[in-house]
């Protein structure tokens, strides 16, 4: 049995959204108001019925959903005159880690206190894992987490991943 | 067999085989190899390093300077290994180093008589006549003579792991300060890291006879481990050293995962490096004992007095059937207690003291000890094992004794090197005889116990108890201090550093430096503690001086006639101890040494056979060789022809793309660029270059406006982060008022150039839409479904790049191909890009203006931007400075290189004359010659030229012709076909 | 070294990218060439506290301004110049 196991999840669509500044408030009532979605607080991702929000930086978001859809036009409909949308869809790869060893072995990868006294659910942050730029978010407290690169990297995440440290990791 | 019959931690019930030297013996588990091999009367383990002096086991800790041996064989061979640090296993195998032919009969011996002549330094001061010689002979046999073990030189087949590690407090050993911290700490709910170097836990408690909470102090270290492991948020770590402090509260340790099996179970990694940050840290890594300076001090046979009890208590092993004591102090007369309780003959005892207390004559009165009161060592004698022991009273006479232990007490250093890694200094203190740690530790770190200097057993708990508690308080969770564990107090004073008079007196047992060494140094000016430590290499081996460099500064300190705390310490650096490099590497060996980028048409230019080379981190297509093709030149040539006859396609999603989207969008790029770009029509694209601050290109690139308010620029593969990094900072910081968004798209397209004449065709193939050329003319733009269009050209050749997400990349260049284009790949590219004089890498070199690129006329005038101030300066518009040229070798023939050096044909080659150097350079097949472009000073000036391009790295001499830096179609009518 | 980044929390500092001194201030364009080399070019070298750039690459991307400590690597405060 598998200490902790792990799947490639795509295909995601995904905008940046930025708010100019001071607009921040408007654009989140825009957003309620069109996606019943709340913008995230910095460290942290909100969901609402399928559709992501992560918080990647001040004034600055990534709206994502699981499959092909057409979010750009939508969303820039919504940030209008408070801010811009750019479509980002495919540009990262993204691994979904499931197990009580997941958070072992993050905690190879990761330079990150990944204790449920300093990251929970719907807990997100980018850093660094062996030279690759990454984004973990916790989803549950299984736990699980979703590790995401940039695309191109993801051959090399995988064989970082891959070298488990003695953990039994099994591949979806 | 000297194997005491009773106690002992071992497990008796088992036994282990192990083979020294090809003989095998047997050992419990819960031995060390050093141990075992005292248990069976093996005493010599290996030859010094210069000397080659018989060596043995001195202490029983991984301090240990003499006890170096060869463990394992093949590639796990390991040299310099402490025997006293190997847990032994079933089969472990180790050698003895540094003798030929045998441990027994060592021929270097010989060095001995040399002895006079290899004194500290000597190296400085010979060797060097004649100078011929250095590299025929001197060498040669210096470095078979050098070193002490051998490595392997085969390939690591272990592999390393490495982890993260966040605590509020962590602690460093486990001994009795530290165990006592940890159930201060633990209690209290704060995340708590207890490290331990040992395979258990208790330090010097497995080690003594005595007494905590009124349990044996191994029985309390067990019982207290159960509680600690009951503590849902105390993590141990045994068999692993903290060997670094770094700033913020970052420690590195490695734990040692296998190196007490034969080799790692499937999967396991050998060792695994740590990065720890705590909050707080209590240093509790306890103290080791001193060496002892006197005749003959490293004889196989002698050995420190704490370590003599550790063998007799923790290992049940005698070393040795006829005992004499030398003490500097009370602390020998403990070890005197043990041997007698274990009915080992001490036939003497020898005390530095001139009045040795009552209670201590009359013990060794009770056990038939003859004792000499303020005595000295004046020599050991012994081929290869300790035989006689030369005794000088205070009134001058010698006695010879005979005995095969001679056990040395000289005192304890506090293992403070963790405390200092910061740059703070210890600090001497003359009632403890010892350095004590900084006043200044890292921030964060308290340091408690016998690595604070509170030697008492009652002491150290206390303290670390009080420790333990202020670390969880200080890291936030209120707890208030337990009662301490209880033992005795132990008031009697500290040892003194004990030097004795005569030759051959020890005092780095690793490198051979003796007294007469030190006194060398300083008859020679090198007396401050930094300089004679590298003069003589004292104290730099790989036992860090552990043992004796204090002895090295109390010698230095008496010949100069300054006191210890004057003298000082040298700086202590990570690591502490010896770490494996490939524990430091963990999986970054090899393919992973790095990560490596993927473009998404990979996975097709694999299958058509391509070379690929690395760029940066990406992999890209170098070539893509056909069938019957044996050379690359072969490949790239006809990739060349392809695209300037008919269409080629290459993968340029390795460029970088970034995305900008907002109403100042044109404003921050006219900030960035030299030119401007809000003029830039909607669905139009303009070539652009950028500037550092300091006037000098920082990159170039193509802007193309999608919309109104949304543009894609272009980067270099090399400089895409650097370029985005440079943008962010522009807006942040320079230009924060701007209204405009921006992200990296590189992986979110992919894109490939489709190029030749027939370009249009495919690309209409491809997206199923005419594109004629009114409606999208030369350095147009637009999107067509999922997909974007650029007519841009970096070949010079009617050209087109198509981007679509990058999940569709890999089916998009299958259509590409299938439509007729042939694949070309970086080298065609670079080829092609030289024929057209476009600058790239070699021109980019961070070291040329716009100018010198022939980009003056983009240079604007109506707008500041950045470097427009810098790129202003006298010297950067001399037209004297190397301005981009084309050039042609005079024959015709002969490959031209990059890196040459221009000069007049008739001038002599000296850096006076240089006038500029070749920057790129290929074979044309288009003109069926070699051309290059360089940099050359007054360029323009002087199309028509004939200079030498020297290049005596490689080639030589080659005649060139300066032309315009366009050899191929310079009208530029090609790419409005 | 540990950069306590005020959108992301205490983080190491391979996260981060190093620029040099944040006190020296872009010149406006027409400033004379002394101001513009002093500016690209001149740099003071304390033995204490500096406040200097640091970009969070593997983090928020934001520039921010760290008050260290050249002797002790002290950290004093990490601000971010936009906010």
């Amino acid at each position: 049995m598998a200490d902790c196991t792990a799947r490639w999840i795509a295909p995601i669509t995904a905008v940046s959204l930025a708010a100019w500044p001071g607009e921040a408030p408007a654009l989140a009532a825009r957003l309620r108001a069109r996606f019943a979605l709340d913008l995230a607080a910095p460290g942290r991702w909100t969901q609402a019925d399928g559709l992501v929000c992560v918080w990647l930086a001040p004034d600055h978001w990534q709206i994502e959903r699981v499959g092909r859809h057409d979010l750009l036009p939508a969303l820039v409909a919504a940030a209008a005159e408070h801010g811009a949308a750019i479509d980002v869809s495919d540009a990262r790869a993204v691994l979904r880690l499931s197990g009580p060893g997941s958070r072992d072995l993050l905690a190879r990868l990761l330079p990150l206190d990944l204790h449920p006294r300093a990251f929970a659910p719907h807990h997100a942050a980018s850093t660094v894992a062996a030279h690759i730029g990454v984004q973990v978010r916790q989803i549950d407290a299984r736990p699980t987490y979703d590790l995401a690169c940039l695309r191109s990297y993801a051959e090399s995440l995988g064989r970082a991943v891959d070298h488990r440290g003695g953990l039994a990791l099994g591949w979806e | 067999m000297m194997r005491l019959a009773a106690g002992g931690l071992i497990d008796r019930s088992r036994s282990v085989r192990f083979a020294f030297d090809g003989r095998v013996y047997t050992g419990h588990p819960g031995d060390t190899l050093a141990s075992a091999l005292l248990a069976n009367g093996v005493r010599l383990l290996g030859r010094s390093f210069k000397y080659h002096r018989p060596r043995g086991i001195m202490t029983a800790g991984p301090e240990d300077p003499c006890a170096l041996v060869e463990l394992r064989t093949g590639a796990r061979r390991e040299p310099n290994t402490p025997a006293t640090a190997v847990e032994l296993f079933d089969g472990l195998e180790a050698q003895s180093q540094n003798r030929f032919p045998s441990l027994r009969f060592d021929l270097m011996a010989a060095n001995g008589w040399l002895a006079p002549l290899l004194a500290a330094g000597f190296y400085y001061k010979t060797f060097m006549w004649p100078a011929g010689w250095w590299e025929r002979v001197y060498e040669p046999l210096i470095r078979r003579a050098a070193g002490l073990g051998r490595a392997s030189g085969l390939p690591d087949p272990d592999t390393y792991d490495r982890a993260h590690l966040f605590c509020d407090v962590l602690i460093i050993g486990a001994g009795p300060a530290g165990l006592a911290a940890a159930l201060a700490a633990g209690r209290s709910g704060a995340r708590v890291v207890l490290c331990e170097a040992d395979a258990r836990l208790g330090g010097r408690l497995l080690a003594e006879t005595c007494e905590i909470d009124g349990q044996p102090g191994a029985a309390w270290a067990t019982s207290t481990e159960a509680t600690l492991r009951a503590f849902p948020e105390l993590r141990v770590l045994t068999r692993t050293t903290v060997f670094g402090a770094y700033d913020h509260g970052t420690y590195a340790a490695v734990e040692r995962l296998a190196d007490h099996q034969p080799f790692p179970d499937a999967h396991q990694p050998r060792e695994r490096v740590w990065r720890i940050v705590a909050k707080r840290t209590v240093l509790a890594a306890g103290a080791v004992e001193r060496l002892v300076a006197f005749p003959g001090n490293d004889r196989p046979g002698v050995m420190l007095a704490g370590a003599v009890r550790c063998y007799l208590n923790r290992y049940a092993v005698a070393p040795g059937q006829t005992a004499v004591v030398a003490t500097g102090g009370a602390e020998g007369w403990r070890t005197v207690e043990a041997l007698a309780a274990r009915g080992i003959r001490v036939a003497a005892v020898v005390d530095r003291r001139a009045e040795v207390p009552p209670a201590q004559a009359a013990l060794a009165q009770r056990i038939g000890a003859r004792l000499f009161a303020g005595a000295r060592i004046g020599a050991t004698r012994g081929a290869t094992n300790l035989r006689t022991v030369i005794v000088e009273g205070a009134t001058g006479g010698a006695q010879r004794l005979t005995a095969d232990l001679l056990a040395v007490a000289g005192g304890w250093n506090p293992q403070v090197q963790l405390a200092c890694h910061l740059g703070g200094r210890p600090v001497w203190d003359e009632t403890r005889a010892a350095f004590l740690p900084p006043t200044t530790p890292p921030p964060g770190m308290e340091v408690a116990g016998a690595a604070a200097g509170r030697f008492g057993l009652g002491e150290s708990l206390r303290d670390g108890t009080r420790a333990g508690s202020d670390a969880a308080v200080a890291a936030g969770f209120a707890t208030t201090a337990p009662e301490p564990p209880s033992a005795p107090d132990d008031d009697t004073p500290a040892t003194p550093i004990w030097l004795m008079p005569g030759r051959k007196a020890f005092v780095d047992l690793q490198h051979d430096v003796t007294m007469d060494d030190i006194a060398l140094a300083h008859r020679e000016g090198f007396r401050a503690v930094e300089h004679f430590k590298r003069y003589t290499t004292h104290g730099m081996a790989t036992d860090q001086g552990k043992t004796g460099g204090v002895l090295g500064m109390a010698a230095m300190a008496a010949l100069t006639g300054r006191s210890m705390a004057e003298t000082g310490t040298t700086l202590h650096r990570p690591p502490s101890t010896p770490v494996a490099i490939g524990a430091l590497a963990g999986r970054h060996r090899g393919k992973d040494f790095r990560p490596t980028r993927l473009t998404p048409g990979h996975a097709w230019a694999a299958e058509q056979g391509a070379s690929f080379v690395e760029s940066g981190v990406w992999l890209r297509a170098q070539w893509f060789p056909r069938a019957g093709e044996t050379e690359w030149q072969q490949s790239v040539d006809r990739e060349v022809l392809a695209v300037r006859n008919g269409v080629g396609v290459s993968d340029v999603s390795t460029l970088g793309k970034i995305e900008l989207a907002g109403p100042d969008g044109g404003a921050f790029l006219d900030f960035l660029y030299i030119n401007m770009l809000s003029t830039l029509p909607v669905g139009r694209v303009r070539y652009g270059a950028m500037l550092r601050e300091d006037g000098f290109v920082l990159d170039d690139g193509t802007v193309a406006r999608l919309e109104a308010e949304r543009w894609v620029i272009t980067t270099t593969t090399a400089n895409a982060a650097r370029v985005l990094a440079h943008m962010e900072f522009a807006h942040q910081v320079l230009r924060p008022n701007l209204r405009v968004a921006f992200v990296s798209v590189t992986d979110r397209w992919a894109q490939y150039a489709v190029a030749g004449k027939r370009a249009r065709e495919v690309i209409q193939a491809v997206l199923e839409h005419a594109i004629p050329d009114a409606a999208f003319p030369a350095m147009a733009c637009g999107t067509f479904g999922s997909a974007r269009l650029f007519r841009i050209s970096f070949s010079g050749e009617l050209a087109y790049e198509i981007a679509v997400p990058a999940r569709e990349g890999d089916a998009l260049v299958r259509r590409i191909v299938a439509a007729g284009a042939v694949p070309y790949g970086l080298e065609a590219l670079g080829v092609l890009r030289i024929e057209k004089g476009h600058p790239a890498g070699g021109e980019l070199n961070g070291q040329t203006t716009a100018r010198d690129l022939g980009l003056g006329r983009l240079l604007s005038a109506r707008k500041d931007f950045i470097g427009r101030a810098m790129a202003l300066r006298p010297a950067l518009l001399d037209p004297a400075r190397p301005t981009l040229v084309g050039l042609r070798p005079a024959d015709r023939r002969t490959r031209l290189r990059a890196g040459a050096h221009l000069l007049p044909r008739d001038a002599p080659a000296r850096i006076e004359h240089d006038q500029g150097w070749i920057t790129s350079a290929a074979f044309s097949p288009t003109l069926g010659h070699p051309i290059a472009l360089a940099l050359l000073t007054n360029g323009p000036a002087r199309h028509g030229e004939r200079l030498r391009a020297h290049d005596p790295v490689r080639d030589g001499e080659t005649e060139v012709d300066v032309v315009e830096p366009c050899f191929v179609d310079p009208e530029g009518l090609r790419l409005r076909g | 070294m540990r950069i306590p980044c005020p959108h992301c929390g205490e983080r190491a500092s391979e996260e981060f990218s190093y620029l040099g001194a944040a006190d020296p201030l872009r010149p406006p364009p027409d400033a004379t060439a002394e101001a513009w080399h002093a500016y690209v070019f001149l740099r003071d070298n304390p033995a204490g506290n500096l406040r200097e750039f640091w970009h969070h690459v593997h983090g928020c991307r934001r520039w921010l301004i760290v008050t260290r400590d050249t002797r002790t690597h002290a950290i004093a405060a990490c601000v971010d110049p936009r906010a």
